[in-house]
This record gives structure tokens, C-alpha cells and sequence, in this order.
């Protein structure tokens, strides 16, 4: 009976991490304050749900709503937030388009090669929560071959499964711990302040390249004190101040 | 023959010595000169190698100021001859007929001695100046000696720093050239900044440091220097008030030492003065605009174009002013046209008067509709310190002829599922269903932490159990012993049949004595309490329990009830309690 209580206890808590309890209520609300025309009162509590939770939609809809708001910059930061917790998703990159047309930006980071792009659509399906619970998995079937080893004796089949699984779980475990380095690793930046300039290095001193618009995205290469080195394209790169970027960072 | 060879080649070796002729002579350049001239005495040795320096302290009327000596070997006609110089530099310490005095020489013996010369001495100058030439600090190949050119070199250090600022009165932004110059009467070998050079209160653009520097000559408090400009910087405060630009330090070489026949060089530090500015605001309806003396060009690419394509119009803004930090006017998007972010470039020309150059930006416009484009010229405000006034200039208006139909932007998306509808314009769905948190990962969760936690207990156990309670505990014999009495107890508790008892009681002896069950018997029993000092009448009941259960497995005469078991079991519990506490 005990058991059965620390159990569901667990269980419930599990869930309740990953899921906050009303949170999904006051995102439909959210959405009924954007159906009913008011942007300003939806954006308000999406951003409220937003200060303690991360979601492709929530960012999606705070997009949406800058952008009925006139802020298109906003926007299409939120969109890029959207697509990092949900790459390929094509409504996503649709909106990005619309606000860089909005924004008369083309500018643009050059496209990932095929295997990159194979390799992100693989990550995208594999989620960091599915490694999670498959390393776990694979170390309960390596324990068990070591407990059969133990108790039944030495054979072919112990000794395979052991190698196997041990060879898989060392895999997972360095790949879920590359995936969540990744995740927390934010290198992609959109330009915030107008007539952000890039010059030759960090430190106002030195030439300026570039005068770049709001809503650039950029990839950050470098960062020195105040100052990011950033790619805006395959032609464009130089430092920039801090202040005149916003990370697309997932907090 | 061996010999003769010998002879010869002594001979040879012997007979170019033989026939250099020792021979002690003097010489001057000049019978005649200026008061702030000198005179080259020099002092010839033949045949002498490495003569000791002569003794000139007799020359009374003159001021020695470099010494300087050479050597040189000369073939003439087969003979050989080696000389050595020794030159001094003399100046004049008085007007009229003054005395270069004979010098004597003893070598080997030999007294040599040489003539005495009479120097008429006048005012002023009468010889070319050498330092009239313009020449170049620190490039020694044009000139390794520092007499070659610039004769007037004294003895004594005399080496300047002079920093000199355009303007001491100035506008914030407005260009101001400051110099350091050097004054020396001495060969500078090389000059090395010392100090920092950042002057708090401007803006600076130092000029680039030239590789030979041409010095001039200039009279300073009645001594001819050489004067060369070492650093220049335009500075643009950035600060109105007082504003002050420290000393800067050096560190220079010398060359000349004329206590010494081998020139070595010296190090000297010497520093500029500071400069104190008074910066004032611009006017009022100037402030923030650029200062110095500018102008604004606007050129496209091409005058025709078509829709698709991106023109690309050229904005620069040149002059004179701080190039660094000028900006440049921006297009707005018109109806017709967008205008992209621009790329910017700047180039700087160092100038004798100042610093000069452009910066120029490339902007990329691209077109809406076809036909005759408008852009609108371009206004643009700096103010002239020269005429104090802020000062307006424009571009001339472009006129661009677009062609071409425009290619619409098309998108790829034609689903609904995502939750656009409209495309291009505008946003109108937006994402429903439940939410969670995407950054709160399972790995994190007390749940999995707990799994882990619980595996690696259960692990740890495991292999506790395995490798150490199994070896070390479970199978030492003294706790198997201790645990033979609890098992049996545990055992008798729950029997049914009074014939089991038998076993169990072999099973016990067998763990607690080490005698195989094969090898128990009455009579070893016996000896065995015996010997552990159990009483009598203990050891006489436990051979009658063992002999009877032992006997009940096989006759039916025997059988208990369970009331008469459970007194009998409890009986003998007592009793194996008490023998196992004596029992080895």
C-alpha cells in the first residue's frame, strides 16, 4: 500500500514538472483574447505563461500576436524561438518569411548543407526527453544481462547482450549529453537597435563594415566582452555590441 | 730545396714590412675659418700599425668637439703602405691668428714630429653650413658618419622635445594637428615612445610612423639644431573646457660620443611639454552635427535598370574631418522603391594640413513598379570652423528608369494544417491544443532521478552481497554456527511430525560439530558433550529424543498428537538451547 502511494506520488510529480498544472487553461485564454481581436491582452498572458514555460506554440502565438501588434522584430524573434523547439515546422518558417518580407531584411545565414539538414530532422524527431528514457531503458537490459551473468553462469547470449548494450548505452549517454549542450548553446541572434553597426573588431574603435537593420538574424561566432563577432550572411560578419542583439535563447 | 723555400717565403713575408716607411704627419682642411666653423685636423701615421692616440692638449686655442679614427692599407706600385687617421674636429675659441702647435711622436725610439699651423680665425661663418641639407634621421645607409653631412655635431648632449598643438582655442569635433618635433645637435640613432599616447578628452588618429624622417635645420636661442618631426596625431576633443594634453616620453639613441674613437650609442629619455586647450561647444543649433569641411556625393550604379534586379547607389561623403566617426544620411523607402542596409567603407589620407578622406556607403534599392523612379536628394549638415557656421549641402535628386514586370513573392505553402491561411501579408491563425514545457526535460524529473538512484543502489548490492556478504560472512564457519541454532529452532517451530524432529537435529550436529552425518552416533554424541562439559542428564535426554524420533519414522506406536508435540518440541528447544551454549 505504501509503495503504491511513493509510486503515484512520483508519478505525479513527474508530470506535473513537465506539465505545470494551469498552464493550459490560461493558454486557451490567451488564444480567446487573440480570436476576440484583442492582441494586446493575449500577448500579455502568453508572455506570463511564457516567464516559466517554453513551448513551439506558446512562442508561435506570442509571435503572432507582436506581429498584429506592429512589432515585427519582437515577432520574428519569437518565431525563431518557435522553430528552435520545433524546427521544420512549416507555419513556423512561413511566418519567419513574412516578417523578413515585413521587414524588408534579405539578408540571410546561408542554408545548412544536406547532411546538416538530415541530421537536424533526425534530432527533431528524436526528441532529448525520448534519449532520456531509452539510455535508461538500455541500462536496465545491460543490468540484467549482468545479473543473468551472475546468477545463470557465463554464456554466448550474456556476454553478447552485455557488449551490445554497453556499446548502445555509452552512444546514447554521450549523444543525450551533446543534445542538451546543444539545446542550452544559443548562437543564433536577431540585430534589435537600428543602424546596428558592425565594425572590424570589438571596441568602437575600430572601422565599421556594416550598418545593419533590425530584424537580422545573425549567428554568433565569438564573444569579447561587450561585443559578439556574428555572420550575417556569407558576406556580412563583424562585431557588434551585445546591446544590439537579443539572443533566440530558450530560458 | 726544402730550405730555399723556406728562405723565400720568409723573405717575401719580411720585405713588405721592410719597405713601409714610418712617417708622422699633420694636416688641416682649412687655413682660415669662421667662429662657428670648425676645422678638420688630422693626424696621418704610415707604417705604424695601431699607434697609440697622439697628445693634442697643446692645441690651446681650440675646442676639440669629435674625434674620430680610421685606417686603410694601400698598394702602389707593388708596395705596400697602411695608414691610420686621426681626425679632430676643432672650433675656434677666439677671433684672429691662432696656433695649431708641432706634434711629437715616439716609436720605436724615433722621434717623429710634425709641422705647426697658423689658423686665421673670423666671425660668423665663412664655410657652407652642412646641416642646410635636408637629411634623414635614422637612415644610415645614406650616412654612417655623422660628419659626412652634419659636421656641426657637438660634444655635449643637446637633444629637445617640443610638442606644438594648430589651435589652442578650438570647437568640440573640430580637427586640431598635433606635432612632436625633435631638436638635437647630436646623431640620433632611433626614437622609441615610452609613454602612452592616450590623451584623455579627444579623439586621436595618430599618423603612421615614417621609416626616415627628413630634419630641417632651425636656429634656437642662437644654436643651429636639427629638427625633425617624430609623431603627428589629428586630435578632435570630444569634451568641452579646459583640456590638457600631457608629455609624452622617449627614449632616444645617440651615436656621436666624442669621448670615444668608437662610436656606441646612448640612450636618453626626454619628454614633450604639455599643451592646455580651451574647447568650447558649438553652437547651439550645430551640436551633434559633424565638423570640418565636407561635401556629399550621391552616384547609382546605373540610371536604368530592371524591376528584379538591386541597384546599388553610392553615398560619400568626403573631406576633411574625423573620418571614423562620421555618418552617413540614409535613404528612407519611398512607394516605389525599399532601401537595404548598406555597406560602409572609409578611407583616410594623412595630409601635411590634416587628415582627409570619404566614407562611403553602398546601398542596395530595389524597385516596386515600373517606370521613372524619383529618389530624393540628400541633405546634409556639418559645421565649418573655418567660417563658424553650420553649413548645409545636398545631393542632386536621381532619376531612375525601372523595367521589367515585377516577379511576385511566392511561397511554397500551400497547407492549412500549420494554421496559415493568408500568405504574404498577413498573420491570422495561431497554434491551439495543450502545452508543456518543452525546457523541462524527463532526465531532470525527481521521478528519474529516483530510478537512477534506486538502480545504482540496487547494483551496489547486489555486488555487496555477491563479493562480500557471501564470502566473507555467510560463509565463515563461526556465524554458519551461530546461524545452525536459529535455523533449527525456526525449523522445530514449525513441524508437523514427530519423526522429522530426527532429521533436524543430524542436520544441526552436523553444522555446529563438522562430523559428517554418516559418522554421528550415540556413543560419539556422548563423547562429544562430554567433552564440551554438558551435564549428564541433558546429554541422557538428548540421545532419548534423537533415538526416539528416530524410531518413530518407522513405527506407528510412537505418534503424538499435536498438543503432545508442541510440549515435546518446546522440551526440547530448552534443551538444545542449553547445549549449544556449550557445544564446540
Amino acid at each position: 500500500m505504501n509503495k503504491s502511494i511513493i509510486i503515484l506520488t512520483l508519478i505525479i510529480n513527474m508530470v506535473s514538472f513537465v506539465f505545470p498544472t494551469g498552464m493550459n487553461s490560461r493558454f486557451a485564454a490567451g488564444n480567446e483574447h487573440y480570436e476576440n481581436g484583442d492582441y494586446q491582452k493575449a500577448l500579455e498572458v502568453y508572455l506570463e505563461i511564457a516567464e516559466n514555460t517554453s513551448n513551439w506554440k506558446l512562442f508561435y502565438n506570442i509571435g503572432n500576436s507582436y506581429f498584429k501588434t506592429g512589432d515585427i522584430v519582437r515577432s520574428k524573434i519569437n518565431y525563431l524561438k518557435a522553430e528552435r523547439l520545433n524546427p521544420f515546422d512549416k507555419s513556423v518558417e512561413q511566418n519567419i518569411r513574412i516578417a523578413d518580407e515585413l521587414l524588408d531584411n534579405r539578408v540571410r545565414l546561408p542554408d545548412p548543407d544536406y547532411i546538416t539538414r538530415t541530421l537536424m530532422r533526425f534530432e527533431s524527431f528524436l526528441t532529448i526527453n525520448t534519449l532520456s528514457v531509452l539510455t535508461l531503458i538500455i541500462l536496465l537490459i545491460l543490468l540484467f544481462f549482468i545479473f543473468r551473468l551472475f546468477r545463470a553462469g557465463r554464456s554466448k547470449i550474456h556476454i553478447y547482450g552485455i557488449l551490445i548494450s554497453l556499446t548502445l548505452l555509452l552512444l546514447l549517454f554521450t549523444y543525450h549529453i551533446h543534445r542538451v549542450n546543444s539545446f542550452h548553446r544559443n548562437n543564433q541572434a536577431v540585430i534589435v537597435v537600428s543602424n546596428s553597426q558592425l565594425r572590424s573588431g570589438p571596441g568602437e574603435d575600430n572601422t565599421i563594415l556594416f550598418e545593419i537593420n533590425p530584424g537580422v538574424t545573425i549567428r554568433i561566432v565569438d564573444e569579447h566582452r561587450n561585443w559578439v563577432q556574428v555572420t550575417a550572411s556569407s558576406e556580412i560578419a563583424g562585431w557588434i555590441e551585445i546591446k544590439n542583439i537579443e539572443k533566440i535563447s530558450i530560458q | 730545396m726544402k730550405l730555399y723555400l723556406t728562405l723565400i717565403l720568409i723573405l717575401v713575408s719580411i720585405l713588405p714590412l721592410g719597405s713601409a716607411d714610418v712617417e708622422f704627419s699633420a694636416s688641416v682642411d682649412s687655413e682660415i675659418i669662421g667662429l662657428e666653423d670648425y676645422l678638420v685636423y688630422t693626424i696621418t701615421f704610415k707604417g705604424i700599425q695601431n699607434p697609440v692616440p697622439p697628445d693634442i692638449t697643446g692645441i690651446g686655442d681650440f675646442n676639440v668637439i669629435q674625434t674620430s679614427r680610421s685606417s686603410e692599407f694601400k698598394f702602389i706600385n707593388g708596395v705596400s703602405s697602411s695608414y691610420v687617421n686621426f681626425l679632430y674636429y676643432l672650433t675656434p675659441l677666439k677671433e684672429g691668428e691662432l696656433l695649431i702647435p708641432p706634434l711629437k711622436y715616439v716609436h720605436n725610439n724615433n722621434v717623429f714630429k710634425t709641422q705647426g699651423f697658423k689658423i686665421v680665425a673670423v666671425k660668423g661663418s665663412i664655410k657652407k653650413t652642412a646641416p642646410q641639407k635636408r637629411r634623414s634621421l635614422f637612415d644610415l645607409d645614406e650616412d654612417l658618419s655623422p660628419f659626412n653631412s652634419f659636421r656641426s655635431a657637438p660634444q655635449e648632449i643637446d637633444v629637445k622635445l617640443r610638442a606644438l598643438i594648430s589651435k589652442k582655442k578650438a570647437l568640440i569635433g573640430e580637427q586640431l594637428i598635433y606635432r612632436i618635433l625633435l631638436y638635437s645637435r647630436n646623431r640620433i640613432e632611433s626614437v622609441n615612445l615610452i609613454s602612452g599616447q592616450s590623451f584623455p578628452g579627444f579623439w586621436q588618429e595618430w599618423y603612421p610612423v615614417r621609416k626616415s624622417i627628413d630634419g630641417v635645420s632651425e636656429v634656437l636661442e642662437g644654436k643651429n639644431y636639427q629638427v625633425y618631426e617624430i609623431r603627428k596625431a589629428a586630435l578632435f576633443p570630444s569634451k568641452m573646457g579646459e583640456l590638457l594634453i600631457p608629455s609624452v616620453r622617449f627614449e632616444l639613441s645617440l651615436s656621436d660620443n666624442s669621448f670615444s674613437f668608437f662610436s656606441t650609442p646612448r640612450r636618453i629619455t626626454r619628454s614633450t611639454n604639455s599643451i592646455r586647450i580651451h574647447v568650447e561647444n558649438l553652437s547651439a543649433n550645430s551640436e551633434n552635427f559633424p565638423v570640418g569641411r565636407l561635401d556629399i556625393t550621391v552616384k547609382p550604379e546605373k540610371h536604368s535598370i530592371d524591376i528584379n534586379e538591386l541597384l546599388s547607389i553610392k553615398i560619400e561623403v568626403k573631406g576633411f574631418g574625423n573620418i571614423k566617426t562620421l555618418k552617413i544620411p540614409e535613404f528612407s523607402s519611398g512607394k516605389s522603391f525599399k532601401v537595404f542596409p548598406s555597406k560602409i567603407t572609409r578611407k583616410i589620407n594623412y595630409k601635411d594640413n590634416g587628415i582627409f578622406g570619404n566614407v562611403i556607403a553602398e546601398v542596395p534599392v530595389s524597385f516596386k513598379e515600373p517606370g521613372i523612379v524619383k529618389i530624393p536628394s540628400l541633405e546634409y549638415k556639418y559645421y565649418d570652423p573655418l567660417e563658424s557656421k553650420l553649413k548645409v549641402i545636398k545631393s542632386r535628386e536621381l532619376s531612375i528608369s525601372v523595367t521589367g514586370v515585377r516577379e511576385e513573392y511566392t511561397s511554397d505553402l500551400n497547407h492549412v494544417s500549420g494554421g496559415i491561411a493568408k500568405i504574404g501579408t498577413d498573420i491570422d491563425f495561431i497554434m491551439k491544443g495543450s502545452i508543456y514545457d518543452q525546457k523541462r526535460f524527463v532526465y531532470r524529473s525527481i521521478l528519474f532521478r529516483v530510478i537512477l538512484v534506486v538502480i545504482f543502489a540496487g547494483v551496489l548490492s547486489f555486488f555487496i552481497y555477491e563479493y562480500f556478504i557471501k564470502s566473507y560472512i555467510l560463509g565463515n564457519k563461526k556465524y554458519r554456527k551461530k546461524k545452525s541454532v536459529q535455523s533449527l529452532l525456526k525449523k522445530l517451530d514449525g513441524l508437523k511430525e514427530y519423526g522429522d524432529v530426527f532429521q533436524i537435529i543430524e542436520e544441526y550436529l552436523e553444522v555446529k560439530t563438522g562430523i559428517r552425518r554418516s559418522e554421528i552416533s550415540k556413543s560419539r554424541i556422548e563423547d562429544l558433550f562430554y567433552s564440551s562439559g554438558i551435564n549428564k542428564n541433558d546429554t541422557e535426554e538428548f540421545l532419548r529424543i534423537r533415538t526416539e524420533t528416530e524410531l518413530s519414522r518407522f513405527s506407528h506406536s510412537t505418534i503424538k498428537t499435536i498438543s503432545q508435540l508442541r510440549i515435546e518440541i518446546t522440551d526440547l528447544k530448552n534443551l538444545i538451547k542449553r547445549i549449544d551454549l556449550k557445544l564446540k
